[in-house]
């Protein structure tokens, strides 16, 4: 397959994010060029302020770059309103976060039925189903329990399962295992792995080196740049993780 | 290092304070607005009522007045030696026609004075000019609201009638009085400042051209202190027995004196139920505004603790907030209540020029405000300020289990009528918000409903005034001019009138002053007696006869409120005392009536003519229908029919009650304006509390591809569910209120019935729904502004 023919999710091509804090400029991601595939598994790794979640929230149209240019599933984010970028979220982006960010007031199917009632405001309807996808991660016997009645890990992996409830193009991960103890961090990790599995893209960041040797793909950043790309040549199974 | 800690927390008050600059101020204007309303209407009332009970004091109010047909002068003696008596003064008083300009005409009240030296009772204040003196002649002292209202000042004239030919007085001095604060004859009567007014005369010459030689029919008297008035006055009947007693008007009945009670009535129980209630309001918001703020720093709370401040330095540094709170809306309130009540006082002034009236400053209502202002902010806050001291420091660090949703359960009315419901979360995620903390919805709720009260119980008030206008004019008083004269009309003065060119129908009555008397009961007032057929006055029968079958009978209608008093029935007999008669007269209560304004009674022609002792049918009233417009020329020439005392045009009389209702209007505007702005506080301040809580599920929401106008229209279904509960509990209560404040009006003088105006419902309804609409705009912004990436990284 020639370059241009690849099918790349995302595209990014020189893509910068200055802060300005008062008078100092924070440049938080410098000049980044990148392409991933469909189907990749990717993961983000790097130390803390080297600039992952602002790549991330670029990558999700939760914040825009100050340079260079983002396509993602063929088009052009670079310069969308806050309007476009919610529709392009609501559609496209499947999020999980580092503290789980479920409605407290909605029991886990009705969270993950919120994802599909958005969805399909102003489209096709995805074709899936909350209590499926919940029990697809294991939840299928609490889809009725409120947040407040599950463990951390539970509901990450409702908040898995949310990203999932629209039927993504991409699954971005913020660090989702990071206030999560061992065993359910492989719980949710193994989740991911499952959705990439069935065709989704997915991009994890995280700062534990071991655990990223489950993506295909590694990229090391630092001072927002990429420093380094490890490909995985036999990414591991997340039961086999240990760190 | 100690020493450091106070002034660090000090610091941060001031900080989160900065932070939270709209909350803040949103919630020193409310407590400011209580202070406000406290300061304002206070001050009115002790300015008005310290200026009355200084000119009752100052001008010698009379303890009571007995006025007899004629009697001679030298009864005075007498009732001088009865004990307990202070002072007597005699005077005549004459009511007669007077011109107003060329072509309008009006009553004055002539009162005869002495001029070798001042009243003894009932003496005057001079505001221009001098008291009168033995060289003055024919001269007069002019009442104050007049002389204003008309331009007459010393040196002016003023023409009056008496037995058919003008005199024209020149005034001498512009007076205020104690008996004539407001220039009424009667109790309940609406003052009419250009049509009726008093001219003070030297006696000896009202005497002289009213040709009452060596007579007197007023005597006015004041008693020693601590006895007892009423006691005196059946002694000083007795004594004047043999002149024809028309009546005994204690103090409290005087016109005047009642009218001007009412008016002070009316300003204390505003000064006691506006401030309590928007402080009670103030109280919610500040404990909603606090709690949020201690929750939303727990990590803070803990991380001070950790580094050692005690529990009682994060109490003061919470309660700090309470106290500059206080101070503030102390300060503001003082002065806008101190500006308030100078405004009111300035109003009374300006329009009703009572005498004595200043602007005090009273130490007690500033320590008073600062007081009330400081326990209402530190009850507010003592509970949220205990609650951050109570805080350990290691659990606040983690998530605020207040914000979690308790018992993992769905709410009760969601289980039951869910199935109901829209399916979608943009209508589900409101409904369960208005159950999570339901603490906080509660005192939302109650807000709410407070303001709609008090918009609701404004609004009655006004439509229930506006009934008497619309309604009661039209409905009940069906003349559209009434004439009262000294002596007489004969039947061919009638008929002469009916022919008068603009006149469709004149139906002549009799005024007669009674006393009624039941056992120990009894009431003093005025019998009109009229044809069966008489159409000038509606009826609303609440019990017995017809109007036709009650006069038909030679009946009596009497008002409820005076069937109450009496304590009779339908049926029974009541005993009439006239002052025309030796003996009494006896009539049947034959119908019971429901009246709006006064008390007025009615019976047939030939009972009013044996009430004055006459073997035929009297008249000394006219009421005419009139079909142009020439209601003016009409009066003109009533006021020269002999006797005329007084004329009126109900138009006028409309006119004039919606002149004195200006008063009334500006504290139902005040009101108005305290209720929306009281509402939209308590909402902005709940709602802001809420969205700031909220703001990391808010933003993710946002995140997950939710967009700002769903979001929006999840803050108002949230605003309206509440607004469901509160809007229907605050019409309720409204209603109930309305009522209330009616029933502390409702008297001999008013009785008029509470009227709520449908469409009113509906403006009470949408002015709420749109403060409610426009007290979410702040924080919908600032859901608009909420920086995503930032949000749903946030620990709360
Ligand atoms: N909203 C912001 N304003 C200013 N500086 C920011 C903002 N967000 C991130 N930064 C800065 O940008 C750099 C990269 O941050 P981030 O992408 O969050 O790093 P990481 O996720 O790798 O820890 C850091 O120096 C951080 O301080
Ligand atoms: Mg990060």
């Amino acid at each position: 397959m020639a370059p241009d023919e690849r099918d790349d999710v995302v595209v990014l091509e020189g893509a910068s994010k200055v802060y300005r804090m008062g008078e100092v400029d924070i440049s938080a991601l410098r000049e980044v060029d990148l392409r991933i595939p469909r189907g990749e598994f990717v993961a983000i790794v790097g130390p803390s302020g080297s600039g992952k979640t602002t790549m991330l929230n670029l990558l999700g149209g939760l914040d825009t770059p100050t340079h260079g240019s983002i396509t993602v599933d063929g088009t052009d984010i670079t310069g969308y309103t806050e309007r476009q970028l919610t529709f392009f979220r609501r559609e496209k982006i499947g999020f999980v976060f580092q503290f789980f960010n479920l409605i407290p007031t909605l029991t886990a199917e009705e969270n993950v039925q919120f994802a599909i009632e958005l969805a399909s405001r102003d489209g096709v309807p995805p074709d899936t189903n909350a209590a499926e996808l919940l029990t697809r991660v294991g939840l299928g016997e609490r889809i009725h329990h409120f947040p407040s009645q599950l463990s951390g890990g539970e509901q990450q992996r409702v908040a898995v399962a949310r990203a999932l409830a629209k039927d993504p193009v991409l699954v971005l991960g913020d660090e989702p295992t990071g206030n999560l103890d061992f065993r359910t961090g492989k719980l949710v990790l193994g989740a991911l792995k499952e959705m990439n599995r069935e065709g989704k893209t997915v991009i994890l960041v995280t700062h534990n080196t071991p655990l990223a040797r489950v993506a295909d793909r590694i990229l090391h950043i630092r001072d927002g740049q990429i420093m380094e790309q490890e490909i995985v040549e036999n990414p591991t199974h997340p039961d086999d993780i240990v760190w | 290092m100690r020493s450091m800690r106070v002034p660090m927390l000090v610091l941060k008050t001031w900080r989160d304070i900065l932070a939270r600059k709209g909350q803040f101020a949103a919630l020193i204007v409310l407590v400011a607005l209580g202070i406000m309303s406290y300061v304002g209407f206070v001050n009115a009332y002790r300015n008005l009522s310290l200026s009355a009970d200084n000119a009752y004091e100052a001008l010698k109010m009379a303890d009571f007045t007995v006025s007899v047909s004629g009697a001679p002068p030298g009864v005075v003696a007498k009732i001088e030696a009865v004990p307990g008596v202070k002072a007597v003064e005699r005077r005549l008083i004459v009511d007669t026609g007077m011109d107003i300009s060329a072509t309008n005409q009006g009553t004055v009240r002539v009162i005869g004075v002495p001029v070798g030296h001042r009243p003894v009772v009932n003496d005057v204040l001079v505001e221009q000019g001098r008291y009168l003196t033995s060289t003055d002649g024919v001269a007069g002292l002019l009442h104050t609201r007049f002389a204003t209202a008309t331009g007459h000042t010393v040196g002016s004239r003023l023409s009056i009638r008496a037995d058919g030919a003008t005199i024209d007085v020149p005034i001498k001095g512009v007076v205020a009085s104690a008996e004539y604060i407001f220039p009424v004859r009667t109790k309940g009567e609406i003052p009419a400042i250009d049509e009726f007014t008093i001219l003070y005369m030297p006696a000896h010459e009202v005497e002289r051209i009213f040709r009452m030689q060596s007579q007197i029919n007023d005597i006015s008297v004041l008693v020693e202190p601590g006895v007892d008035p009423e006691h005196v006055a059946d002694r000083v009947e007795d004594i004047l027995d043999p002149y024809t007693v028309l009546a005994t008007v204690q103090r409290a009945d005087q016109p005047s004196y009642a009218a001007l009670g009412e008016e002070i009535k009316q300003n204390r129980s505003i000064a006691a139920v506006m401030p309590l209630l928007i402080l009670v309001i103030s109280i919610l918001s500040l404990y909603i505004a606090l709690s949020r703020l201690v929750q939303s720093q727990r990590g803070e709370i803990g991380l001070a603790k950790a580094l050692g401040y005690s529990n009682t330095a994060v109490l003061g540094h919470y309660l700090l907030f309470s106290v500059i709170i206080a101070a503030g809306g102390a300060i503001l309130g003082f002065l806008g209540g101190w500006w308030l009540g100078n405004y009111t006082t300035q109003m009374y002034i300006d329009l009703l020029h009572i005498p004595y009236l200043e602007k005090g400053v009273y130490l007690d209502v500033i320590l008073g405000s600062l007081l009330m202002s400081g326990f209402a902010c530190v009850s507010a806050g003592i509970v949220p300020a205990f609650a951050s001291a109570r805080i350990a420091p290691a659990k606040a660090m983690h998530a605020d289990p207040n914000l979690a949703v308790k018992g993992g359960r769905l709410p009760l009315i969601e289980r039951l009528f869910g199935w109901a419901m829209p399916k979608s979360f943009v209508f589900r995620v409101p409904l369960r918000n208005v159950f999570r903390q339901r603490r906080r919805s509660a005192y939302a709720v109650i807000g709410i409903a407070f303001a709609v009260l008090l918009t609701l119980a404004t609004m009655a008030m006004y439509d229930s005034v506006n009934w008497l206008l619309d309604d009661y004019f039209k409905i009940t008083e069906r003349w559209d001019i009434s004439a009262v004269f000294e002596q007489p009309v004969s039947d061919a003065q009638v008929s002469e009138v009916e022919h008068w060119e603009g006149v469709s129908s004149v139906q002549p009555a009799l005024a007669v002053p009674v006393k009624l008397i039941n056992g120990s009961a009894t009431h003093e007032g005025a019998i009109t007696a009229m044809a069966p057929e008489a159409t000038f006055h509606g009826f609303r029968i609440l019990e017995g006869d017809s109007a036709k079958t009650a006069i038909g009978r030679d009946g009596l209608m009497l008002p409820e409120i005076l069937a109450k008093k009496l304590n009779v029935a339908v049926g029974d007999s009541i005993t009439v005392d006239s002052p025309y008669r030796d003996d009494d007269v006896t009539l049947v209560v034959r119908s019971i009536t429901d009246e709006a304004l006064g008390t007025p009674m009615y019976t047939s022609l030939d009972s009013g003519a044996e009430l004055t002792g006459s073997s035929t049918r009297q008249y000394n009233m006219l009421y005419l229908n009139t079909t142009s417009r020439t209601d003016e020329a009409l009066k003109d020439d009533l006021y020269d029919l002999p006797g005329a005392a007084q004329v009126m045009v109900k138009d006028q009389v409309v006119a004039m009650f919606t002149d004195m209702m200006s008063f009334t209007y500006f504290f139902f505007g005040l009101l108005l304006a305290f209720g929306f702005l009281m509402g939209f506080v308590v909402i902005y301040t709940t709602f802001t509390a809420n969205v700031l809580e909220r703001m990391r599920e808010i933003a993710t929401m946002r995140t997950i591809g939710e967009d700002t106008s769903h979001l929006a229209v999840m803050v108002t279904l949230e605003n309206l569910f509440l607004s469901l509960v509160g809007i229907p509990l605050g019409l309720w209560l409204g209603i109930r209120v309305a009522a209330a404040m009616m029933d502390s009006l409702t008297g001999e003088t008013y009785n008029f019935p509470l009227t709520v105006y449908p469409q009113t419902y509906v403006y009470v309804i949408v002015a709420s729904i749109v403060v409610v609409l426009v007290s979410e705009i702040a924080p919908i912004r600032r859901i608009l502004r909420l920086d995503l990436a930032e949000a749903t990284k946030v620990i709360e």
